[in-house]
């Protein structure tokens, strides 16, 4: 599934917070969205959820765009921070909740879960009447992200999805994000403070800087040199 | 997702939300009483339907009681509106969860505008209107017709919460909202008096007093204007169903917490001014009294008695509604700390001093509250007036501080933004919610106590208003226990949130 922009543009108070007069995600592609603060990457994410209304352009999921048809939510998974969670379920009622929306059986639900088992590290599932609202701050995390991948979605977007976890579950996590995107061919956007991680499992990796894609890097380099180009851009000043 | 399926969901969710809210999570007897509160609250309202004649007969006698209020219900639609305004939240909170998943923007909205109608500020109306319709209007204009008269009152009222759902997507967030509603109300009161026209008493009165007569036609028109009203909605709605509609991002200038000792009372009052500026409750919550002081003070001083009728319609709401907005207020300015509570202490600040500028927030509060009554019935009944200000002193004397020393218990779980009347601003133990409960009671209890059998309005109630008073007063004499007790609470408070979820 294809993400396209075309002419978008952000603003707030008619300051510009987001430029991308063209950008492509191709299909099956591992995205990694780099940038400061205020790069405008958490801007970017929700108007390709059309949870911001874009000042101008478009943004296009598998050629519609996602202002004007929905039928986008059928197969996209996504977690952008603790306000897309139903605090008030236990984890298995929110989990069953966002699994009937995509019409899934609970036998499909938990035999995704099962699979998801080690990511939990024996935190989320089978905690008798725990609410959301009452798990930390990392699990709760954890949770979103379960829920955006539980439909096996055919793209998937995460915004921060390393920020709170422990290193045992960030490493699972990237194990996780790689084996969707090279076996189930997902395409996958994440954002991230964390160069080590995008650098060590995007396909492709994006710089923002103040709204506009500054650098688009095809990840073929070595591991190592891209690594350390990334951290010379962002040592600037220092 | 159908729209069938769409609206299930929706609804249990709202089911879960509210089966597990603070109150459900008690022990059994707590819960009890909670439901105890609920039902003396809607008493309130039963009470006020079911002796509105006998209020009106004492303040305007020898006149048609109905004939009289159908001229007024309008007016008290027109002030329910300006308290739904600032009441009534938009969805967006609600459903955010939901809009990156396959359910359809159209449908989430139809279903959100349908489960609306539950809304129980949709009760209030109707729950003042049914005793009156059945002692009065039902014996004295017949089935059909008193049929028609409530089908419209009802009408009317759910066409008033779509109206304010809409007004709240067209004006969201905005000074000029408030300004403009201020303008409104102040213009036509002014426009009526000018031309002596009557504007929106001849309206009202001509709408259900054609109810009365029996015309079925009538009711074309809250009909016309539910319809309109809903589809209205549901378009600016569906159009502004995003996160980040009336949330520009501000610029934010980093807090300043080297404080000059000399200057460090102001400092902080500055910083809860600041602070006070940017949470959406409290800003809302104080300029809601605003609103009241500047459009009660109008009205009164351009139309006088004309809402007198009015004013012993509304009095009694002012007991539960009183403590159920002083409390979430207090809850919301305990709550703030979360964010810099720590960088606050780890400064150069004593606590005590910080407690301080908190009760003198509060007490502007009290006052403000207290204007807001007293702008709105100065002119019309003395009496009233002498009732409001007992119910001030009990307000500020007593009630400020039981709920600034439960919401030090309570704050924890509040979020920034939340609604005045979430439910988990309300959470406590037992003994607050009984203690709350006798609170509100209080002042009910003393004027049946006083009046004897029935509930009236007494000319000779000084002493009730002494009583009622009485306690206010003797915790205003306790202010230095008051602030000894609230130190340790906050003390108490700032190692309980340290500890986090893992105190659960």
């Amino acid at each position: 599934m294809k993400i396209e922009t075309k002419n978008l543009v952000k603003k707030y108070n008619d300051k510009v917070v987001l430029n991308l007069p063209q950008l492509v995600v191709e299909s099956g592609e591992l995205w990694g969205l780099v940038g400061n603060n205020g790069a405008g990457k958490t801007t970017f994410l929700r108007l390709i959820l059309d949870l911001t209304q874009a000042s101008e352009g478009q943004v296009f999921s598998n050629g519609t765009d996602v202002a004007k048809d929905e039928s986008w939510k059928e197969y996209t998974g996504s977690y952008l921070d603790e306000g897309f969670v139903i605090d008030f379920l236990t984890p298995e009622e929110f989990f069953r909740f966002v699994g009937a929306t995509y019409k899934m059986s609970d036998n499909e639900i938990r035999a995704i879960l099962e699979r998801l088992r080690p990511f939990f590290n024996g935190e989320i599932l089978d905690q008798d009447k725990k609410y959301i609202r009452e798990f930390s701050k990392g699990n709760i995390q954890k949770i979103g992200i379960a829920a955006a991948m539980l439909s096996q979605p055919k793209v998937l977007i995460l915004d921060e999805p390393f920020a709170n976890l422990d290193p045992t579950s960030q490493i699972s996590l990237k194990r996780i994000l790689k084996e969707l995107n090279q076996e189930k061919k997902t395409t996958i956007l994440i954002s991230s403070h964390n160069l080590n991680h995008v650098t060590e499992i995007c396909t492709q990796i994006a710089l923002l800087e103040k709204g506009n894609i500054i650098r688009e890097v095809r990840n073929t380099a070595q591991f190592g040199q891209l690594l350390a180009e990334l951290e010379s851009y962002f040592a600037v000043g220092n | 997702m159908t729209l069938s399926s769409t609206l299930t969901t929706l609804l249990a969710l709202g089911w879960k939300r509210f089966s597990r809210s603070a109150y459900f999570r008690q022990r059994l007897i707590a819960r009890i009483f909670a439901i105890l509160m609920g039902v003396y609250l809607l008493g309130n309202l039963v009470f006020i339907g079911y002796f509105l004649d006998a209020i009106v007969e004492k303040l305007y006698p020898e006149q048609n009681i109905p004939r009289l209020l159908n001229q007024h219900i309008f007016h008290f639609l027109v002030i329910l509106l300006l308290a739904r305004f600032f009441i009534q939240k938009l969805p967006t909170v609600q459903l955010s969860p939901c809009l990156p998943l396959p359910f359809r923007k159209s449908r989430l909205v139809f279903s959100y505008l349908f489960l609306y109608l539950l809304n129980g500020l949709n009760h209030i109306p109707i729950l003042v209107a049914i005793p009156y319709w059945a002692k009065i209007i039902v014996p004295e204009f017949g089935f059909t017709a008193s049929m028609l008269w409530l089908l419209g009152f009802c009408l009317l009222t759910f066409a008033l919460n779509f109206f304010v759902l809409k007004i709240k997507t067209l004006l969201f967030d905005r000074l000029g909202a408030f300004i403009g509603l201020m303008a409104l109300f102040v213009g036509s009161a002014w426009l009526e008096n000018v031309t002596e026209a009557k504007l929106l008493a001849s309206a009202s009165g001509w709408l259900f007093d054609g109810l009365l007569s029996g015309a079925a036609l009538y009711l074309i028109v809250p009909f016309a204007l539910l319809l309109w009203s809903a589809g209205s909605s549901f378009s600016a709605l569906r159009r502004r169903l995003y996160l980040d509609h009336g949330t520009a991002p501000r610029r934010r200038r980093p807090l300043f917490f080297h404080f000059n000792a000399s200057r460090r009372l102001l400092m902080l009052l500055f910083l809860e001014l600041k602070l006070f500026a940017r949470n959406k409750v409290l800003r809302v919550l104080w300029m809601m009294g605003l609103i009241y002081v500047v459009v009660g003070l109008a009205i009164n001083v351009l139309t006088r008695d004309r809402l007198a009728v009015f004013s012993g319609m509304v009095f009694l709401f002012y007991i539960p509604l009183g403590t159920l907005l002083i409390f979430p207020y207090a809850v919301s300015l305990f709550s703030w700390e979360g964010r810099y509570f720590d960088g606050l202490l780890s400064r150069n600040l004593k606590l005590a001093e910080y407690i301080d500028v908190k009760l003198l927030f509060m007490g502007i509060g009290g006052v403000t509250f207290y204007a807001v009554n007293l702008a709105l019935f100065y002119w019309t009944s003395p009496l009233l007036r002498w009732l409001l200000s007992a119910l001030f002193v009990h307000f500020v004397g007593l009630l400020i501080f039981i709920c600034i020393y439960q919401a030090l218990d309570n704050s924890k779980s509040i979020k920034i933004n939340g609604s005045i009347l979430d439910t988990s601003a309300m959470q406590g133990k037992f003994s607050h919610v009984l203690l709350r409960l006798l609170l509100m009671a209080y002042p009910a209890i003393v004027l049946f106590l006083i009046n004897g059998e029935k509930i009236t309005l007494n000319e000779n109630g000084f002493l009730s208003f002494g009583l009622i008073g009485a306690p206010g007063v003797l915790s205003l004499f306790m202010v230095s226990f008051w602030r000894k007790a609230l130190f340790k609470k906050f003390k108490a408070k700032k190692y309980s949130m340290a500890e986090g979820f893992r105190q659960k």
